[in-house]
């Protein structure tokens, strides 16, 4: 795959001695580092390839870490590792900050990263998917609350903790068609017109010392400035310096509305204004949408009379002073706009991890509809753990490890990547296939037998691509020429998942490698079969195709289930 | 530990009973009527499952399908077993030694460590399997004849926090109600009988006399004696894992043992009340079973078992006493026959054995129960066992009895 590029010095693609600017490559997420890249239509979700002594990457430009995938070393034993790149827009050209084992540090310079076809064009899509999840998240803190069975985990009880025969109706509800919560609808619409009201009826205004120039009878104090301006009009006495008109400048007292927190209420009321326009776009027929609409019509209501709603917004960082902070009107508008802009920040990280946050997705959709098929499994009771917070697109705490479903025939364990590094050196899942770095591995057992070369091992991988089928079937192909050079003691498939055009459409494809049968363990074994899917959004809508997944993985192995387990 | 939610005992309900052993949890009411919810999956062997969250409740597993914590399966961490740690799964089997010996589980989790009493643990399994029964009144648990007045107390504390109201039966005393609702027309309710627990951990031999009034009527005939039933099943789940799996792994012993239905359809089978095991716990064909069973038992002394345990890195030594040899069980037959025959109540005529080995038969096909009860009294005329003549929760149904009858 001629997708390799380097942005540090050219040469080989040897690990060279730590430098000033170490050799970077960027390699598609699934190739190892050491493996021939077959060749295939591009993978646009793409990893940066470091010798191993590499043990953090950050980008310098805000410190964010690139999530680690894997780690491999080639046929004479030089070691390498994997991190995650995020979608990065056309012609970036991210600065990076390399911590390496021994404690020291390199900084590279920005080096333009090849632009990838599919850079700009991701749409709402994955911040809609990230908006679901928080709002799953919020819904789980609420029944927190409630006293169901939601339980804090983590150092500080930051994450909760749900049992995935709980989660499954919510993560069902919070995907289905219209049911993007957003925070505007779901915490904020009704305090806000109370708010918004207030503030713009009767306004903090500060009273100040001003120079004017008003009649004489009027003026109580005169400062320098007057005095000067005084002393320069003709006349002797000041009644004739006063003028026909008897006006002088001085310091009088007036009521300012132009503060620093009457123009943040004006722009905070405009950014809401703008926001629930949008929510009103986006939203379902079903959605609740009331509470936005009557917000909308308050501000409308307001508009014409309120002097505050026409303030210029404040110049320059804006920084919550005493009243924005501490007036229960101007406080909530200020924790809206705080929130608005976390939003914005969400949207963007979103967007920037999508193949993440498309990954997580596919993964929990997955979980959950092998719960839904197969409810009476030890997979019930396990604890689904979801950061309030995501990180890298990632809100599923790495502590989440589900136990097995049981299919009647079979048993099947689902494990994410990031957990694929305990099996380093487990006859269950070969090293090529961990340093290929899927997003989740299913293992599929027989139940009366937990032999390595009985299971049947399929690696999923996510990535945000809608191209045409070709391109989904070549990638498939790819796939399944990877998969036939990672060799496995049982059976060795792959499902790759991408989202479905505008249209919905689900098609699938299926490529396998030239198949290659072998000895393992007197049964025989095939290789490298690898079957690409596109799953409709939202992911309540893909349970048939999800399903269809689900029989390929649990299907019995090609060889025959009684000869592998002989 | 997180507090328990409080029970509300039924209103106008009759008591349950509960006897929980480390293969069942039973409950029946004084009628011998579960009146219990229909259960979903097959039974496991009762255990308590610790909390890794912060707020999530102490929990237990009586059916199948188990909890994944301490299952013993490879897939979630949370379920694997390593040698010599405790895991997140506190099998009742292990917790009823630990109550007499004062000992606590202690478990390192990944979120923070967990540390479960015996006691609590217990409480626990009896609070799930009461709540099994959906018109319930007060509860009361059988206790093994063997438990004394210190780890009794501490039960007593335990039970109260998490299932109020109940209270605590000796098995002695539930077996001789249960055995006056279930008295045959040629039985005469006030002749004195002797009463023997083939437990899995434990052995225990006693006098009941009915006619007398106090609340000692039940003379212990000989020290209780360390049972081999723990090591045995142990070592018949290695065995088992090693025809399964050619290459077996840590924790797959253990989770044939405590994570499946396959401890007490081995005994069933064992007994003979069973011709298969469940297929995916097949391992050993039942015929397999017997004749290993029957190899193991003729090593008596089983410290073989014991040992073989040890080396499948399950064995929780603090969890187990000594098991007995050959010459301690002949010892402990003739100290009971002396204590018979010492004792001041006429010589009993027949006998009622409870237990999970009372069934079993001996090398020569002669049940344990039948064969310890002619060792210590020769003229016995009937032996009557638990899930033979008399029913599998007799324990229980005596436990309800006796809290009925106060």
């Amino acid at each position: 795959m001629a997708e390799s590029a380097s942005i540090g010095p050219s040469g080989p693609a040897e690990p060279t001695p730590r430098a000033s600017e170490p050799e970077l490559r960027t390699v598609p997420c699934w190739q190892p580092p050491a493996a021939t890249a077959p060749a295939g239509a591009p993978i646009e979700r793409r990893a940066l390839v470091l010798p191993d002594a590499a043990q953090r990457v950050a980008l310098s430009a805000d410190g964010e870490a690139l999530p680690f995938l894997a780690a491999s070393a080639d046929r004479r034993g030089t070691g390498w590792r994997k991190f995650e790149l995020p979608a990065l827009p056309a012609g970036s050209a991210p600065g990076l900050v390399i911590e390496w084992a021994d404690g020291s540090r390199t900084r590279t310079s920005g080096a333009a990263i090849p632009p990838s076809a599919e850079a700009d064009v991701a749409g709402e899509a994955p911040a809609e998917l990230a908006e679901r999840r928080r709002g799953l998240a919020a819904t789980l803190a609420e029944r927190q609350a409630a006293g169901a069975d939601v339980f804090r985990a983590g150092a500080n009880g930051e994450s909760l903790a749900v049992p995935l025969g709980e989660l499954e109706p919510l993560w069902r509800r919070h995907h289905a068609p219209g049911a993007v919560e957003h925070e505007l609808v779901r915490r904020w619409a009704d305090r806000l017109e109370w708010a918004i009201k207030g503030v713009c009826r009767d306004p903090r205004t500060a009273l100040a010392r001003e120079r004017r120039v008003a009649s004489a009878q009027r003026i109580r104090e005169i400062d320098a400035v007057g005095l000067r301006d005084l002393a320069r009009q003709p006349g002797i006495t000041p009644a004739e310096k006063a003028g026909n008109r008897q006006r002088l400048l001085g310091v009088v007292r007036a009521e300012r509305l132009a503060t620093l927190e009457n123009r943040a209420a004006a722009m905070i009321v405009r950014e809401l204004e703008a926001e629930g326009r949008r929510v009103l776009a986006e939203a379902g027929p079903d959605a609740a949408t009331a509470p936005v609409e009557r917000l909308l019509g308050v501000i409308e209501h307001l508009k014409p009379g309120s002097e505050l709603l026409t303030l210029a917004p404040p110049s320059g960082a804006m920084r919550a002073n005493h009243v924005l902070r501490n007036d229960p009107r101007y406080r909530l508008l200020w924790h809206a706009h705080l929130e608005l802009a976390h939003r914005s920040r969400r949207r963007a990280d979103a967007a920037r991890w999508r193949h993440r946050v498309w990954a997580e997705s596919c993964v929990l959709a997955l979980a959950n509809r092998l719960e839904a098929r197969f409810p009476r499994s030890p997979a019930a009771r396990s604890c689904v753990v979801l950061r309030r917070r995501a990180e890298a697109g990632r809100a599923v705490d790495p502590t989440t490890a589900l136990g097995r479903w049981e299919t009647g025939e079979a048993s099947l364990i689902l494990i994410e990547g990031r957990d694929l590094a305990r099996f380093h050196g487990s006859p269950f899942v070969p090293e090529p296939l961990i340093a290929m770095a899927p997003d989740a591995l299913l293992v599929r057992r027989p139940s009366h037998g937990a032999a390595p070369e009985s299971a049947v091992l399929t690696a999923l991988w996510c990535q945000w691509a809608s191209d045409d089928t070709e391109r989904l079937a070549a990638r498939c192909e790819t796939a399944a020429h990877l998969l036939q050079q990672a060799g496995a003691a049982g059976e060795l498939r792959g499902l790759l998942v991408e989202p479905a055009g505008p249209d919905g459409s689900g098609e699938s494809a299926t490529r396998s490698a030239a198949p290659r049968v072998r000895r393992a363990y007197g049964a025989a074994s095939a290789y490298g079969a690898c079957h690409g899917v596109r799953l409709p959004l939202p992911l309540a809508a893909a349970e048939s195709g999800l399903d269809a997944a689900i029989d390929r993985i649990v299907a019995a192995p090609a060889t025959g289930e009684r000869e592998a387990t002989q | 530990m997180t507090e328990a939610e409080p029970f509300e005992p039924g209103e106008a309900g009759e008591p349950i009973g509960l006897w929980i052993d480390a293969l069942c949890a039973h409950a029946a009411r004084p009628d011998g009527d579960a009146a219990e919810r229909p259960a979903e999956g097959g039974p496991l062997p009762p255990a308590a499952i610790l909390p890794r969250f912060r707020g999530e409740p102490l929990t237990a597993d009586l059916e199948t399908p188990p909890h994944p914590r301490g299952c013993g399966d490879i897939w979630p961490p949370e379920g694997r077993v390593e040698p010599d740690r405790h895991p997140g799964r506190f099998p009742v089997g292990y917790a009823w030694p630990m109550l007499r010996g004062e000992r606590c589980w202690h478990w390192a989790g990944d979120q923070r460590p967990a540390r479960l009493e015996p006691a609590e643990a217990i409480a626990a399994v009896a609070r799930a399997r009461a709540e099994t029964c959906p018109a319930r009144g007060a509860a009361a648990l059988a206790l093994p004849p063997e438990i004394e007045a210190r780890p009794r107390k501490r039960l007593a504390a335990a039970l109260a926090q998490r299932l109020p109201g109940a209270v605590l039966v000796s098995a002695d005393a539930a077996a001789a109600a249960a055995l006056g609702a279930l008295a045959e027309g040629g039985d005469d309710p006030a002749a004195p009988w002797l009463y023997l627990h083939v437990g899995l951990d434990r052995w225990t031999a006693r006098v009941v006399d009915p006619a007398a009034r106090e609340a000692a009527a039940a003379a212990s005939l000989a020290d209780p004696l360390p049972g081999f039933g723990l090591a045995l099943l142990a070592a018949m789940a290695e065995r088992s894992v090693a025809v399964s799996h050619r290459r077996p792994r840590p924790g797959a012993a253990w989770q044939l043992l405590w994570g499946s239905p396959w401890a007490g359809e081995l005994i069933d089978t064992l007994a003979g009340a069973r011709r298969t095991i469940s297929a995916p716990h097949a391992g050993l064909a039942p015929q397999a079973c017997r004749d290993a069973f029957v190899r193991q038992q003729a090593r008596v002394p089983v410290q073989q078992a014991t040992e073989g345990w040890q080396r499948g890195h399950i064995l929780y030594p603090e969890a187990l006493d000594a098991p007995p040899d050959q010459s301690a069980l002949t010892a402990w037959l003739q100290t009971a026959r002396r204590g018979l025959a010492a004792a001041s109540v006429p010589a009993p005529e027949r006998a009622v054995a409870t237990g999970a080995l009372a069934l079993l038969p001996d090398e020569g096909g002669v049940a344990l129960a039948d064969r310890f009860a002619e060792r210590i009294q020769p003229r016995i005329r009937a032996v009557r066992a638990a899930g033979r003549e008399l029913p599998a929760d007799l324990l229980a149904r005596g436990a309800a009895i006796a809290a009925r009858c106060g």
